[in-house]
């Protein structure tokens, strides 16, 4: 609400229509990222390959397919299934590798980044194909094709976590993996699932994000596994796992998307800017943290 | 070029004459004391001893980790392999990857294997004078290839005149809105002297017209996607833009993107060679823009015909411009190369068959 006022206050054509369709299309690969965050923070890991991962998808879409939509059908199945390769491999090294997820999906990260480089000599050409162009750029209605993908993740997710099993399991791994151990839950393949689905909701992001920007990029998505970070963690997840949730990091999405239109909308200099989204996510954070201890004491009968 | 030249680049704002008397004593007495020390002091953009072929020739190089360094790298390999191939024995070659303080490790790992001359990309002005200086110090000649170092110790120093870029895109968008008109501009890095000299030149240019009015610049760091980003943000904010100076393709490539998306005509735009932007730009037929040449292939051309002087024992000067092209949309289909692929650059001088070899677009 504080960013609300603030924001028609300083720059009330950020309400205008273009420019809200323009920061949900920025915003739409992000959520898919911090979504995939999220999970994995939840059970106690972290992903730092999303940006290798996203870099790849792109540049496999548009060296598969020749930016034509026809081989489409086969090609997307296949950079999904890389994005879900290389989250398998992150789940297994911070498993039964036990090697610290910050190192394991680091090194996968410079892996898949490696191989990118050997494969395409470094070299990326071409626009992103037609259909794909749509869904990142595109409108229906006047609303942003770029968002419905994220919006169903969102729900889909937001439904696992909240009212399942599953979604209980993986809390369970992240808060305490002994005790969930000893309670039955097999702790490696609820982990491993968690990359997983991350590896893949990570390919999902590369495609959105090659739709935005139109055409092979090797710096698309460059630091996008720190901002995806930075909004679950506004978002109430931890380091630590075991908490976290999808409404909390679309919040912190939208948060750091309107911060980096706002400083834009503002005019300010490149050095300031970066000082803005700065203080916006730490000023978020201790928000959202001093939020969660009145509610915390609120609901324990009103005790400080 | 000359030293005259040299004298007017380090006289840009930024390099005031007494921090340049400082650092240049500073960086005279470094070879000095190291040559003291048991170094063979070489004395900067001096003939050197000539000495008989083959060479090594070690290079100091950023990393390809853009279009720009990947087409400079091919100019290096083609010049080294094939063109001097009957000079060189060896070509020693590091990546810093944009970091200064690997670079730095790079020139010591470098000098360890004793090339007979270095080429440097140097990624920081700073913290590679040193560098330079301990390169001098052991009697190996150092080229500087596009970025300068602190200080003089170099042999000599290969660079394109961004100022000048700058002040002819000003000029192109000056006449081409006949002195009327609402500008944008997307430039590089900030911080980055090659954007600042773009950006200072383009600003003096247009001060010749009072009528047009810059409404915004935004450092978009040579990058389509941030590039995009912005502009987005400049249409929502600006209802009339009547031109965009773009310093490069792949910022002209989100800024006419950003456009698009939004439904607005496309209003006159710089540019420069990189195909990427060409393949985009042969698709709008009615598109207007102005391209100044950004290929890195001609300084890497000059700096190793400069190394082999060099090693000849040829008097070389202390700085070389290397040259650029300019044209506007009529004449793209003498630059682009739709069978080459987007980090082909159409200003450079590889033969045919190296550029089918290394650039052609995969089917």
């Amino acid at each position: 609400m504080l960013v609300g006022v603030v924001t028609a206050v300083t720059a009330p054509e950020f309400y205008s229509g273009g420019n809200l369709a323009n920061v949900s299309r920025q915003a739409a690969p992000l959520a898919v990222l911090a979504i995939a965050q999220t999970l994995v923070l939840i059970v106690g890991g972290i992903d730092l390959s999303q940006a290798a991962v996203v870099q790849a998808v792109t540049i496999a879409l548009v060296s598969w397919t020749n930016s034509s939509d026809s081989a489409l059908p086969v090609v997307i199945p296949l950079v999904l299934a890389l994005g879900l390769g290389i989250g398998v491999v992150n789940g297994v090294l911070s498993t039964y590798g036990r090697i610290p997820p910050f190192i394991a999906t680091l090194a996968v990260g410079i892996t898949v980044t490696g191989f990118r480089y050997v494969l395409t000599n470094g070299i990326a050409s071409g626009t992103v194909p037609p259909s794909v162009r749509t869904l990142g750029g595109g409108r229906s209605y006047g609303v942003p094709n770029a968002i419905f993908v994220p919006a169903a993740i969102a729900l889909v997710m937001w439904i696992l976590l909240r009212y399942t099993t599953v979604g209980r399991r993986l809390y369970a791994v992240g808060a305490n993996a002994r005790a969930a151990r000893s309670s039955g839950i097999q702790t490696n393949a609820v982990t491993i699932a968690c990359y997983a689905a991350a590896g893949l909701l990570s390919a999902v992001a590369g495609l959105e994000l090659a739709g935005y920007v139109g055409f092979a990029d090797r710096s698309i998505g460059q630091g996008v596994e720190l901002d995806s970070i930075a909004a679950a963690v506004i978002g109430g997840a931890a380091f630590a796992g075991g908490v976290g949730g999808v409404v909390g990091t679309i919040a912190g999405v939208a948060l750091l998307s309107i911060i980096v239109n706002l400083v834009l909308l503002w005019g300010l200099p490149t050095g300031a800017q970066l000082v803005a989204k700065a203080l916006v996510i730490i000023a978020g954070l201790a928000l959202y943290r001093f939020l969660s201890r009145l509610s915390a004491s609120t609901e324990e009968g009103g005790r400080p | 070029m000359n030293d005259d030249k040299l004298d007017e680049l380090m006289s840009a704002p930024g390099m005031d004459r007494a921090k340049f008397i400082r650092l240049g004593a500073i960086t005279i007495i470094l070879p000095a004391a190291a040559g003291a020390l048991g170094g063979r002091a070489f004395a900067a953009g001096s003939m050197r001893k000539a000495s008989k072929p083959p060479w090594k020739i070690a290079r100091a190089g950023e990393g390809d980790v853009n279009d720009w360094v990947i087409f400079l790298s091919a100019h290096f390999d083609y010049a080294i392999k094939h063109k001097y191939k009957n000079l060189f024995s060896d070509y020693l070659l590091t990546a810093a990857n944009f970091d200064p303080t690997k670079q730095v490790s790079d020139v010591e790992d470098l000098l360890a294997q004793n090339p007979d001359i270095l080429l440097i990309e140097p990624v920081s002005e700073g913290l590679l004078a040193g560098a330079v200086a301990k390169a001098i110090a052991q009697g190996v000649p150092v080229v500087l290839v596009s970025t300068r170092v602190s200080g003089n110790t170099w042999t000599t120093w290969v660079s394109r005149n961004n100022y000048k870029d700058g002040l002819l895109k000003g000029a192109w968008m000056g006449k081409k809105l006949n002195g009327k008109g609402n500008l944008v501009a997307l430039m590089g890095l900030a911080g980055t002297s090659y954007a600042n000299d773009v950006w200072r030149g383009t600003q003096a240019s247009l001060k010749k017209y009072p009528g047009i009015k810059i409404l915004e610049m935004q450092h978009a760091n040579w990058s389509a996607p941030t590039a995009k980003k912005v502009t987005e943000s400049f249409v929502v904010k600006y209802p009339k833009i009547d031109g965009i100076l773009s310093d490069g393709g792949q910022m002209a490539l989100g800024a006419v993107q950003a456009f698009q998306d939004a439904g607005r005509s496309i209003p006159p735009l710089t540019a420069d060679d990189w195909n990427g932007w060409m393949r985009a730009a042969s698709k709008l037929p009615n598109l207007q823009f102005y391209a100044v040449s950004g290929s890195s292939g001609p300084i890497a051309t000059i700096a190793t015909d400069l190394a082999v002087q060099i090693l000849k024992g040829q008097k070389v000067a202390k700085y070389h411009e290397a040259p650029f092209k300019t044209w506007d949309q009529t004449q793209l289909k003498r630059w682009f190369r739709p069978n080459l692929s987007d980090p082909y650059w159409g200003f450079n001088e590889l033969p045919a068959w190296y550029l089918a070899k290394h650039f052609a677009l995969k089917k």
